[in-house]
């Protein structure tokens, strides 16, 4: 780990220890879980908000951390993953329900701050993900020895940062290959980069070493996950392939069907199988 | 147990009493608001091809309302309209891609979306059940009202061809498709409907447990004695009951294994379209997804633009 990660993930560690608040949420409970608001601050003492849902089945249960993904709402987690895991679902700073003191803007949120390195936003966001993951594993009746982290760069990007993570299902990283694919006119988010560096020329430098940071192949190293799902195109395999042989644990890419449900089903069949548990019921379709 | 054919699903929306005159009451209301319509140049987001503008105006209720507006930087004469409409709880796209296809592009925000969220913010989850007992106080009124201005904003530039204007949208953006090509029957020139929300709301719910249609879900298992109001408030406002004033040639794709928007209320609004020019297209094993990532963006680029006749920059 790097000088920038190194105290970065020290605060956030230390932001854990903190005080937090678990309020029950009943309108989100059902028959098979219950559901929490949780509230504690990040780095910067900064007011977080996220959705923890408990089976109400026996424990211990696998703990997921739901890594947020890019855009201003966070989901509750799908009907089946809060039947059978227990979920963490984090709204990071300036997302909606963690937006009291910052408010993420769409686009503009991918260059916040760039750039420099010390002010660049994402170095507190995922400070934020660091944080949502200790305070994850403090609760009762978890097998902490099965954390299974899923999302996009931020799930990547926490379980570069976090000891300890059994199960990675992640893929459609932003911060990938970002001179390649911010060639010619990509779309947004991707065009942000574009955006800023019609804007800016002349700090595109500094800015690109800051991004290094966030570089999914230079923080391959530190992924010490046992079990690892790359989701991707076929247009972008080999870059996934060369990522994979990075890794030190079993790694597995998968290039997406574009049938949603079968791509679904893949994704979570295979965490099921990474993280040991069967997979909760399947709640749609119904049938008669 | 089988699953049912979706496609023979009949939907339990009724159509109340007082369906056309609420809505011709509340776009009258809407109406007496001036449009204000606002556009400010974003430098930042522009290119050498492409003008980008951050829109304003005015809509029901007096709120003021966002939007992104792109346009090819040069061009001769008019240009075709295309109206974006958003899902629920992604952010509006900025639509310089369509811009650069040779569209007068408006993507809109309409109220609970950020930058239009000052006053009306039930969030998300939140927006689904906001109101949802009391009729005509339900936050998807206003919110329906905010796309059909969006419509009219785009349709009062100069260099827009009122005569050739399109709507496009996926979820909530295929329910909002629907709504405005209802009820801008007489202008809308072609639409592209994929996975419609916001139809045959309670079957729904009933039929998935993934959200937003669980928001239904969750509050009537902790208000069950109001499922009537609801039942009547969903119905006042069901795309399902707007539809068969659709005119204008029209495509709506489906996932036929889509648990957000469950594909048997997708058939039912379907045969709903009052349009003799529409087309369905099913997709299997797709999602939500309903074709998109199997070649249904390329059937919709060319439906619209084959109507529509933009020159790609």
């Amino acid at each position: 780990m790097n000088e920038y990660w190194s105290a970065r993930v020290e605060a956030a560690e230390n932001a854990a220890k903190g005080d937090v608040s678990i309020e029950d949420l009943p309108i989100r409970s059902n028959e098979t879980s219950n559901a929490y608001s949780v509230r504690f601050n990040g780095v910067g003492d900064y007011p977080l908000y996220a959705y923890l849902h408990i089976p109400k089945s026996d424990g211990p249960h696998v703990p997921i951390f739901q890594a947020p993904g890019y855009g201003s709402v966070v989901a509750v987690p799908p009907y089946e993953r809060r039947s059978t895991y227990i979920v963490m679902a984090l709204c990071h700073r300036g997302q909606r329900l963690s937006n009291s003191r910052y408010s993420a803007a769409y686009p503009g949120l991918l260059t916040d701050g760039l750039p420099g390195e010390d002010i660049y936003i994402w170095g507190d966001i995922v400070a934020d993900c660091i944080t949502a993951v200790q305070i994850l594993l403090q609760q009762p009746n978890i097998d902490a020895s099965r954390l299974a982290i899923t999302g996009g760069d931020l799930a990547y990007i926490t379980a570069a940062l976090t000891k300890g993570v059994h199960a990675l299902q992640t893929g459609a990283l932003m911060f990938a290959d970002i001179d390649n694919r911010t060639a010619g006119d990509p779309d947004y988010p991707l065009a942000e980069f574009n955006d800023f560096k019609r804007s800016h020329p002349e700090a595109w430098g500094e800015a690109r070493a800051t991004l290094t940071n966030f570089d999914p192949a230079e923080l391959a190293s530190s992924i010490d996950a046992n079990k690892v799902l790359f989701s991707t195109g076929a247009g972008e395999k080999d870059y996934y392939d060369q990522l994979a042989a990075k890794l030190s644990g079993e790694t597995t890419v998968n290039v997406n069907l574009g049938k949603g449900h079968l791509d679904h089903i893949t994704q979570e069949d295979w965490l099921a199988k990474a993280c040991g548990v069967e997979k909760g019921p399947a709640h749609y379709p119904r049938t008669s | 147990m089988t699953r049912r054919d979706p496609s023979d699903f009949v939907s339990s929306v009724r159509k109340p009493d007082d369906f056309d005159d609420y809505w011709q009451a509340t776009e009258a209301e809407t109406l007496a608001i001036p449009l204000n319509p606002r556009l400010k140049p974003d430098p930042m987001r522009s290119t050498a091809e492409v003008e980008v503008f951050e829109a304003r105006y005015d809509s029901y209720a007096g709120l003021e309302i966002a939007g992104w507006y792109c346009r090819p930087r040069n061009f001769e004469g008019q240009l075709p309209g295309y109206l974006f409409v958003p899902g629920y709880v992604s952010e509006p796209k900025l639509p310089t891609d369509l811009a650069l296809r040779g569209y007068a592009a408006f993507s809109a925000a309409p109220r609970n979306k950020l930058r239009s969220n000052s006053v009306f913010n039930p969030g998300y989850p939140g927006l689904l059940t906001h109101n949802i007992d009391k009729r005509t106080e339900y936050g998807y009124r206003g919110f329906y009202m905010d796309a059909i201005r969006a419509f009219d904003f785009l349709s009062g530039l100069d260099e827009v061809d009122s005569s050739r204007i399109c709507v496009q949208g996926g979820s909530q953006g295929g329910a909002l498709t629907l709504l405005v090509s209802s009820l801008r029957a007489d202008q809308v020139a072609c639409a592209s409907a994929g996975a419609p929300y916001l139809c045959s709301m309670m079957d729904s719910a009933s039929l998935t447990r993934s959200y937003p249609y669980e928001e239904i879900n969750d509050y009537l298992r902790l208000h069950p004695e109001r499922e009537e109001a609801v039942r009547d408030t969903l119905d006042l406002h069901d795309i399902h009951n707007f539809v068969d004033k659709i005119e204008c040639p029209i495509i709506v794709n489906i996932g036929l294994m889509d648990d957000v928007c469950p594909p048997e209320t997708g058939f039912a609004v379907f045969n709903q379209i009052g349009s003799e020019d529409k087309k369905l297209y099913t997709y299997e094993d797709c999602a939500h997804d309903s074709g998109s990532g199997v070649g249904h963006d390329k059937v919709m680029q060319e439906f619209l633009d084959g109507h529509l006749n933009p020159v790609a920059l």
